[in-house]
């Protein structure tokens, strides 16, 4: 989206482009920002004093279903950068749509999730657990919907932009964005169901 | 263009780490589905751990390349990752 | 679009992407919200001068106290530090701007607006007044129902935003952006510190970012974070808050202590002594930082192994920062000093600094700690540290510097009545502050009995307030006389040492002529003296053309994403129907996006 030659336009010192350095900082910093909202999930899920718990209400099925389909979309990520650095505009376009799907259908999961859960009893204010639950997994989730909304971007302006525009240093940067999504999901997996009964 | 980096995978390679990927994460499910297991947590957390482990480090290093990359991208990353762990860890145990 | 924006006038200013131009608006700003933070002191302290006073109600003292702590940490110190980071990051380390030039412009917009939505609780007559610390569950829905908690609760968490994407841009510029030569070694002092405090927002802001969505989701939705009757802990706030508040105050420090390094080693004409043990005590300082948060709850019964182990991380990470006085005084020994004006209040940086450090490393002892809480011995502690340290050393740097950004010496006749007048009345009103805590005042009260014998300090506090207050005054007087009538400065007016020297004052657009290249510390200063220790002229950069240089174009879109981002902000504060504006917010900041990513920069 923004013109390739304006990152390159100065000589780096460490060689890294401005934006991928950047995309890396706000990664790190958001580290920070999941590590709390993981850490409260952590001391709370288990104190809640009404409603559902944790074991009576998660769902690993759906819910290895979806951390497959953020996997996969990964995968396309890696696939749709290398079909743009190798000037294949059919590959880039089509693995960047596949991003999209997998993170629609990954939203449609939670939206599943969410809906089930409220009606079984368990809503953002009916006990500390719920609301640790939904404010980590609702953080994490509408951290997709912005890179949804990002890679449809990309999507669109490529056929706006017609078929030279090979934007690599930003698909790179919102790439790392991405997979940045899919590994705090690799994490949540693990920490907030997988150790459900731990 | 390309990128600053001296190497790339190939994209044999990033299909070979989307099998494994999704290889550990039924393992995951399988092993969360069996009941015995569940009361095993001394061998359930540590394998989880070590599983989610790997598909972090394969995610990390060859999906967002850092294996190729410039050292420093790898040490901003880790050292963010090592404080977030070490503040919590004190937090979690402050709060026992 | 954006090439066809005006180059002069106020449409320039709203649109420069200059880092100059924004870090003059910083400071600016950071000034003008100087004026609130004082006057509420001022205020406060007219109610303390005697016991049983009526000059103002508890409520609103509640109010002032809260607002004063905020104003100047929040909108004063953090902002004119910015003003520092911004003007010269580029111009230290020899690059023509900084790594994101429009992000730089987003920050001032964010942190301009989130300033003003936590002052718009006068406006709105709704101050808040949980402290600047906002410990549940006093602020939460049960106890504080109306909206004036929600006012510091968006405010910081808007101003830390910009913070936020401030600190990645200068982490960015400065380790990518050097100029040929110039190794991380080779870099000045205060790019040091200013890399590691953007290490320390980049890694705390998160935290606190969390946590104020949790107590607006309280406040707001009905969750239960910080309330016991639905699980949660009222201790998690402070945790939590303090997780992000004590590398806080090194965030705080840290550019303060730069800037003292580098005034102290101009005026003594001597290098900074012990350069590279002041880097890695400061890098020392940013990571112990993240591991003593709870000695600000030594009273909250954490237990003894908690006790002992943020006691131990206290005391050690005094060792560092005793480290840099004894490198500050031996910079200072056997120099050619001048007492300039920003050198005496680099000087009594140390002083000032030392006393705040001393009351600090007591506290660290928990039993001591236990008396001190919650006392104005606290109270003493951090004005000595945060005010005759930080602030000090931040009007130095504004004399400092005022030449080379203005290309006119501020008056130093004002500047040293100025100075005397904030030591007399700094002292006057914080070092009695040490009695009274020891005898037994609570902080945050509003009024006391005349019989506990704080009388007497009490009333000399609130003189000594009186006789800083005259100092700003003649503060803001210089500050305006010197912008039309100071003595003309060249460019290196102060035999300086650092790169920015090298430039006219005030410098052009685009920075450097000719890209510097660096060999060695203090490159500037050592190519001033020839073989045989002679002067020889300065290397300064030349005039040229200022249209061969290429320069970023300015642009209005990080003021709508910034507008976005305040109107979302503002959604809590109408309840139900704030929604609504949040939602409206979210589409301003979509469209600022947008804008800004298919304008050609």
């Amino acid at each position: 989206m923004v013109s390739d030659h304006e990152g390159a336009l100065h000589a780096t010192n460490t060689g890294i482009d401005n934006r991928k350095f950047g995309m890396w900082v706000l990664i790190a910093s958001e580290c920070f920002l999941f590590g709390t909202l993981i850490a409260n999930y952590l001391v709370n899920r288990a104190r809640g004093l009404s409603g559902p718990k944790a074991q009576e209400i998660y769902e690993i099925d759906i819910t290895t279903l979806s951390t497959f389909d953020l996997l996969m979309s990964s995968v396309a990520m890696v696939l749709a950068l290398h079909g743009c650095q190798n000037r294949d505009v059919g590959k880039f376009r089509f693995w960047t749509g596949i991003v999209v799907l997998g993170g629609v259908i990954f939203l449609g999961f939670q939206y599943y999730e969410f809906s089930h859960f409220v009606h079984n009893g368990l809503g953002l204010t009916t006990s500390i657990f719920g609301s640790s639950f939904y404010l980590l997994t609702g953080c994490h989730g509408l951290h997709v919907l912005a890179g949804v909304l990002w890679m449809s971007t990309i999507l669109a302006t490529s056929f706006v932009r017609g078929d030279k525009w090979f934007p690599d240093v930003p698909l790179e940067v919102a790439g790392l964005y991405w997979h940045f999504v899919d590994v705090v999901w690799i994490v949540i997996f693990t920490v907030v169901y997988l150790f459900v009964y731990i | 263009m390309v990128g600053q980096d001296s190497n790339h995978a190939s994209v044999r390679t990033y299909w070979n780490l989307a099998g494994i990927l999704c290889v550990i994460t039924f393992i995951e499910w399988v092993i969360f589905k069996i009941e015995d297991l569940r009361t095993w947590s001394a061998f359930m957390l540590p394998t989880l751990i070590a599983l989610s482990l790997a598909k972090l480090i394969m995610v990390c290093g060859w999906y967002m390349h850092l294996k190729y990359d410039h050292k420093l991208l790898t040490y901003v990353f880790g050292f963010s990752v090592f404080l977030t762990m070490m503040t919590f860890t004190i937090l979690m145990l402050a709060l026992r | 679009m954006a090439k066809n924006l005006p180059q002069t006038g106020i449409i320039s200013w709203i649109t420069t992407v200059d880092h100059k131009r924004i870090g003059i608006m910083y400071a600016v700003t950071a000034l003008f919200f100087l004026l609130f933070g004082g006057i509420e002191a001022i205020l406060m302290r007219t109610q303390l001068m005697v016991p049983n006073n009526d000059f103002v109600t508890g409520s609103t003292f509640n109010g002032l106290v809260t607002l004063h702590g905020t104003t100047m940490i929040f909108l004063f110190v953090m902002p004119l530090s910015a003003a520092f980071f911004n003007y010269l990051t580029p111009l230290m380390i020899g690059a023509p701007d900084v790594a994101y030039p429009r992000m730089n412009a987003l920050s001032y917009w964010i942190f301009l607006f989130g300033g003003l939505l936590l002052n718009f609780s006068f406006v709105a007559g709704m101050l808040p007044d949980g402290g600047w610390f906002n410990y549940a569950n006093l602020s939460g829905p049960k106890y504080s129902p109306t909206h004036g908690i929600d006012f510091w609760v968006l405010g910081v968490q808007v101003v830390g935003l910009a913070s936020l994407i401030a600190a990645i841009n200068f982490f960015v510029t400065i380790l990518n952006m050097r100029c040929k030569g110039m190794t991380l070694l080779k870099m000045p002092i205060f790019i040091w510190t200013t890399l590691v405090t953007q290490v320390l927002l980049i890694l705390s802001l998160p935290v606190i970012t969390v946590a104020l969505v949790m107590m607006s989701f309280d406040r707001s939705f009905g969750t239960g974070f910080f309330d016991p009757e639905m699980g949660g802990q009222v201790i998690m706030w402070q945790h939590l808050f303090w997780i992000f508040g004590h590398p806080e105050v090194y965030i705080l420090i840290l550019p303060a202590m730069g800037i003292v390094s580098e005034i102290l080693a101009t005026f003594s004409r001597k290098p900074l002594f012990g350069y590279s043990v002041m880097v890695y005590s400061t890098c020392a300082i940013g990571f112990l930082g993240f591991a003593v948060w709870a000695h600000h709850m030594f009273t909250t019964g954490l237990g003894p192994w908690a006790q002992a182990l943020f006691s131990a991380g206290t005391m050690l990470i005094a060792v560092p920062t005793g480290v840099k006085i004894f490198n500050w005084i031996s910079t200072l020994w056997g120099g050619q000093i001048s007492f300039t004006t920003p050198m005496l209040f680099a000087v009594s940086f140390i002083a000032m600094f030392t006393m705040g450090g001393l009351s600090g490393v007591m506290h660290s002892s928990p039993p001591i700690d236990y008396q001190h809480q919650d006392s104005y011995f606290v109270v003493a502690h951090f004005h000595y540290v945060l005010y005759g340290g930080a602030v000090m050393a931040l009007f130095g740097g504004i004399f400092y510097w005022f030449p080379k950004v203005t290309g006119r010496f501020m008056d130093e006749t004002m500047g040293k009545i100025q100075f005397w007048l904030y030591m007399v009345g700094f002292n006057l009103t914080f070092f009695p502050m040490h009695f009274l805590g020891i005898q037994g005042m609570p902080r945050r009260i509003y009024t006391y009995a005349g019989d506990q014998g704080w009388n007497l300090w009490n009333l000399m506090a609130t003189m000594g307030a009186y006789i800083t207050a005259l100092g700003g005054v003649l503060f803001f007087v210089n500050l305006i006389y010197s912008c039309f009538n100071g003595k003309r400065a060249g460019a290196d007016c102060w035999d300086g040492r650092t790169l920015e020297w090298t430039l006219a004052s005030p410098p052009p657009e685009y920075n450097f002529a000719v890209d510097p290249e660096v060999t060695q510390l203090d490159d500037f200063w050592v190519r001033k003296f020839d073989a045989t220790g002679n002067r020889v002229e300065p290397a300064l950069q030349p005039e040229i053309d200022p249209a061969t240089k290429h320069l970023p174009n300015p642009s209005f879109w990080p003021l709508v994403l910034a507008f976005g981002i305040l109107l979302l902000a503002c959604g809590p504060f109408f309840d139900a129907k704030g929604i609504w504006l949040s939602v409206f917010g979210l589409g301003v900041m979509l469209l600022g996006t947008y804008g800004w990513s298919y304008e050609e920069a």
